[in-house]
């Protein structure tokens, strides 16, 4: 199974996190939240159209709403290759972490 | 609702609808407007509209990148295959592309022809509301009308806005200073030739260039050819010796696609006043109606005026739109415009599409025999997810790219092409032309047509392709189309074998109308009119100019080079409708000899009989025809006007004192020396240089400063012909050019066809088969198309010829002997093609070819 991608797994965790409000908008803005990073709004599409096309994500609709003009949102939630990547992932990242030595700001510095 | 104050900016949401249509847009809309109205409570509308207008603009680069990367992708991949495809074969490619250029480089040049055709008479602002008054009578066009109709129309007929006579005048001696020469393009005109036709003014006022009898105008080249470099405005001229002229303006040269032709005008206004007026009828009139009125329900009101002036009339009126002058005139009398003819815009039309089809066909036929090696790539590319919609795209885009890399070279060719197709057919075409936007719409046309239906077949057999099919059996694919690659053959060679036999059939009617007997002799005759009042004295012209041994005889007449003027005929026992139009020349008494003429009946005029001068005629076997006089001689005749009656003294034979595209009509000869206007002269051809210097020495004795303006006769006879050498040549060359093209095609599929056949080659040789064998059997096939459209073109050839020959009064038949050797020449042409790649085939080691592949 291909690893997933830095970019990859912050998504399938913030659609994991916001569970049943999963949509592009909280989306972009939890990640811009813990990532301090800003993303314009169109970069959030393109890696979330391929984790679904990867089979990680799934979406499903809601009713219209008249906020949106008449247009329903398109929300995301995991599939069960998508929890499992994630499990990976994070199985990967304890276990690298696992008995590593305390990092300090002054580990280089000469004795 | 909400109101419209809270919805984000529309073109923003345009642009992202657009940015977004390859995915679910209505989401990412939805998304969009959402954010929009919360930011729109926070912040307000302005805030919250320039943020939807930064996140729109924004989102562009991630979403739009995406997308452009997969079909740049994609595209990459067309390009590289179609340039290993062009460079793997080299030969092909080459073939393809240059027969396809060369095609292309003929197609331009005739089309650049007809548009020029077409384009004439166009340039002036108003000429959709130009017309020429017709007049026709007894079945024929006349372009010449009473000198009263011009201001008549203007007068009297509501939707006539203006009017212009004109007619074109001999040659005049122009005289400014030391400089005198003759200028033969001079027009008579009404002041209003220049408010009614666009003629660009340099010097000068349009308005009132021609309002005084004095006035001439002259165009750019004339006044720098007189006055040099200085200011021509208000300068004097003398014309003929004894006419004072102010030039009152210079324009810019007229136009090439003019059918008016003049370096100078003059004024109507030098004319007596009894020529203007209705007796006299050889003007040209020109006529501007108002706007949006039917030249149709003007017709019949100029009919009743001309019978309310002329009372008695049974000639009918017409108008000629101005924009048909150049085209549609070609069975008009008394037609002064530079004539086209529409059938040669319709058969070099018909050439040009002839050569781009079978440059068309070279393309398919290759491109369809190599469909072969092809298929195994379109199978693979369908097995990997190409959809027969990118299939097509794919095969379309490959000989588009062909197409225009032929069209970019066509045009390289096109530069030093157009010279020499400049020179072959008279035109002055030029590159400049070019610079319309719709030449290069049309260049951008033809290639996209040339490459749009020479990629069809492939695009369309290749992408439906059944890859499982392919991939097992790639060849099998390509020999399938094998019917429709005979069929494209045959009908390229068709069209060879009808441009062969058309460039044949026009060729045998020229050499027909150099070689048949015109009735006359016309060697070594040279005429020139007689100026200056020479005519006055041509008894002791004649009589000094006799006195040189190079000189063999003189004599005097208009025919038969042109046709002096016209009347109608009185005679004993005429009906109303034996009414016949007749022209008529005033002769010396030895001009049946020095042309070598003969009698049918009766005498010539001779010097023994003294009223010969005032009353006898003599008159043609078709004017004895049109007045059912089978013994002619003897009845009393007369041609109206200020002649008397008197009697014809003798029918002369028929000859062609017209072109042979039209029939011998009546003709009358008188003999009254004030009517001599031209001297033609007989010269020994051994003692030219002597002849020349004795009749200028003569000529500056009896009228000094009106130098013999002479020319050769055999030469202006040729001038005639000059419009069909022109065609014969045009189509001796692009028939070479469609013969060329064509075997380049066929070079290239016969070679091959004989790569596909190396194998059965092979173990036919080492079974036995001999060389000679071998090559017969390659080239059999071929052999068969090219017979088979020989087959197919006569017919057509046949119908074409006919139709072609039929403009001609005096015609060859449709030369039949040259329908099989067009077919011989392409079956010869074809075998050499065809038989060079055989031969080569049949001639290698056997070994070579069963280890081939």
């Amino acid at each position: 199974m291909p690893k997933l991608s830095r970019q990859e797994e912050h998504i399938l965790l913030a659609v994991w996190k916001l569970q049943d409000e999963a949509y592009a908008i909280p989306i972009r803005r939890y990640l811009q939240k813990v990532t301090r990073e800003k993303i314009s709004i169109g970069g959030i599409y393109v890696p979330l159209d391929r984790l679904v096309r990867k089979g990680y994500l799934e979406t499903y609709q809601s009713e219209p709403l008249p906020e949106r003009g008449g247009m329903s949102r398109r929300y995301f939630r995991l599939t069960t290759s998508g929890s499992k990547a994630l499990e990976d992932a994070r199985r990967i990242h304890e276990e690298l972490w696992k008995g590593l030595p305390k990092m300090s700001v002054n580990n280089r510095s000469t004795p | 609702m909400i109101a419209p104050d809270h919805s984000p900016p529309v073109p923003a949401r345009k642009l992202l609808n657009l940015i977004t249509r390859h995915r679910d847009s209505t989401h990412v809309i939805g998304d969009f407007e959402e954010t929009f109205r919360a930011v729109l409570e926070e912040n307000g509308r302005r805030r919250a509209r320039l943020w939807y207008w930064r996140h729109v603009l924004g989102s562009i680069p991630p979403l739009v990148y995406n997308d452009l990367l997969w079909n740049l992708a994609l595209f990459r991949n067309y390009m590289t295959v179609t340039l290993r495809i062009i460079l793997r074969q080299k030969m092909f490619s080459m073939i393809n592309i240059s027969g396809l250029a060369l095609g292309l480089v003929c197609c331009l040049l005739l089309l650049l022809w007809v548009r020029d055709e077409l384009s004439f008479d166009r340039f002036h602002t108003h000429a959709d509301s130009l017309y020429r008054v017709v007049n026709r009578a007894d079945d024929t066009d006349y372009l010449i009308v009473p000198g009263g109709l011009g201001p008549a129309l203007k007068a009297e007929i509501p939707e006539v806005l203006d009017t212009m006579r004109s007619a074109p005048l001999q040659q005049r001696l122009l005289q400014h200073g030391e400089l005198r020469f003759y200028e033969d393009d001079v027009l008579l005109a009404d002041p209003s030739l220049f408010d009614m036709f666009d003629f660009v003014f340099l010097q000068g006022n349009p308005g009132e260039a021609l309002s005084s009898p004095d006035n001439v105008v002259l165009t750019e080249s004339l006044a720098r050819k007189i006055f040099g470099e200085k200011e021509a405005l208000g300068k004097t001229l003398v014309l003929n010796s004894n006419q004072e002229c102010r030039v009152s303006g210079v324009i810019r040269d007229i136009p090439h696609n003019s059918h008016f032709r003049f370096s100078m005008v003059l004024s109507f206004e030098i004319l007596p006043e009894p020529l203007k007026k209705w007796d006299n009828s050889q003007w040209n009139t020109y006529v501007r109606l108002r706007d949006n009125v039917e030249a149709e329900s003007v017709d019949a009101k100029i009919t009743a005026l001309v019978r309310r002036h002329i009372p008695g009339s049974e000639s009918l009126y017409y108008l000629q739109p101005l924009k048909r002058a150049r085209l549609y005139s070609s069975s008009f009398e008394y037609d002064s415009a530079l004539r086209g003819d529409i059938r040669y815009v319709y058969i070099l039309s018909a050439l040009a599409a002839f050569i781009l089809l079978i440059a068309c066909i070279n393309f398919m036929n290759l491109s369809t025999a190599r469909s072969g090696n092809r298929a195994r790539e379109v199978g693979l590319r369908k097995v990997v997810g190409a959809r027969r919609g990118d299939l097509i795209r794919q095969f379309f885009g490959e000989s588009l790219v062909l197409s225009f890399i032929a069209l970019l070279l066509a045009l390289v060719f096109l530069v030093p092409a157009l010279p020499l197709f400049n020179s072959l057919s008279g035109k002055h075409l030029s590159l400049a032309m070019a610079a319309d936007a719709d030449i290069w719409l049309l260049l951008a046309g033809v290639g996209l047509a040339a490459g749009l239906v020479s990629g069809s077949y492939p695009a369309l057999l290749l992408s439906a392709f059944h890859p499982a099919v392919v991939l097992k059996d790639g060849a099998g694919a390509g020999r399938r189309n094998g019917l429709f690659r005979r069929a494209l053959v045959v009908l390229q060679f068709s069209c060879t074998v009808f441009l062969l036999i058309g460039t044949f059939t026009i060729f045998s009617q020229l050499r027909f109308m150099r070689r048949t007997d015109l009735g006359f002799e016309r060697e070594h005759i040279l005429y020139a009119r007689m100026r200056g009042g020479l005519n006055e004295k041509y008894e002791a012209v004649k009589a000094e100019l006799m006195k040189s041994p190079g000189i063999l005889d003189v004599t005097t007449s208009y025919v038969p080079l042109t046709i002096g003027s016209g009347c109608y005929g009185i005679w004993d026992g005429k009906r109303p409708e034996d009414e016949v139009h007749m022209y008529v020349a005033s002769v010396d008494d030895n001009f049946i000899d020095f042309f070598g003429m003969e009698m049918a009946a009766g005498r010539f005029f001779s010097p023994d009989f003294p009223s010969d001068r005032t009353e006898a005629f003599v008159v043609n076997e078709a004017a004895a025809r049109a007045m059912k006089m089978p013994d002619a001689v003897g009845k009393r005749f007369g041609i109206g006007g200020a002649g008397s009656m008197g009697r014809i003294v003798g029918v002369i034979k028929d000859f062609h004192y017209r072109p042979l595209h039209e029939t011998i009509e009546p003709f009358i000869f008188i003999r009254r020396p004030d009517e001599f206007w031209q001297m033609a002269v007989k010269i020994s051809p051994d003692r030219i240089p002597e002849a020349l210097g004795h009749l200028e020495s003569t000529w500056e004795r009896f009228a000094p400063g009106f130098p013999p303006d002479y020319r050769f006769m055999d030469e202006t006879l040729e001038g005639r012909y000059r419009t069909e050498s022109r065609m014969g040549m045009l189509f001796r060359y692009f028939t070479s050019l469609a013969v060329l093209i064509a075997c380049l095609g066929l070079f290239g599929l016969a070679s091959f066809m004989a790569e596909q056949r190396t194998k059965e080659v092979g173990i036919r040789k080492i079974l036995g088969a001999s060389v000679s064998g071998l090559a017969a059997l390659l080239t059999r096939e071929f052999a068969r198309w090219v017979l088979l459209a020989n087959l197919v073109a006569w017919p057509f050839a046949y119908w074409a010829a006919r139709s072609w020959l039929q403009g001609f009064a005096y015609r060859t038949r449709v030369p039949l002997r040259v329908f099989p050797l067009a077919g011989i020449l392409t079956l010869a042409v074809a075998l050499l093609t065809v038989g060079y790649q055989a031969i080569r085939a049949a001639r290698g080691r056997p070994i070579d070819a069963l280890r081939y592949e």
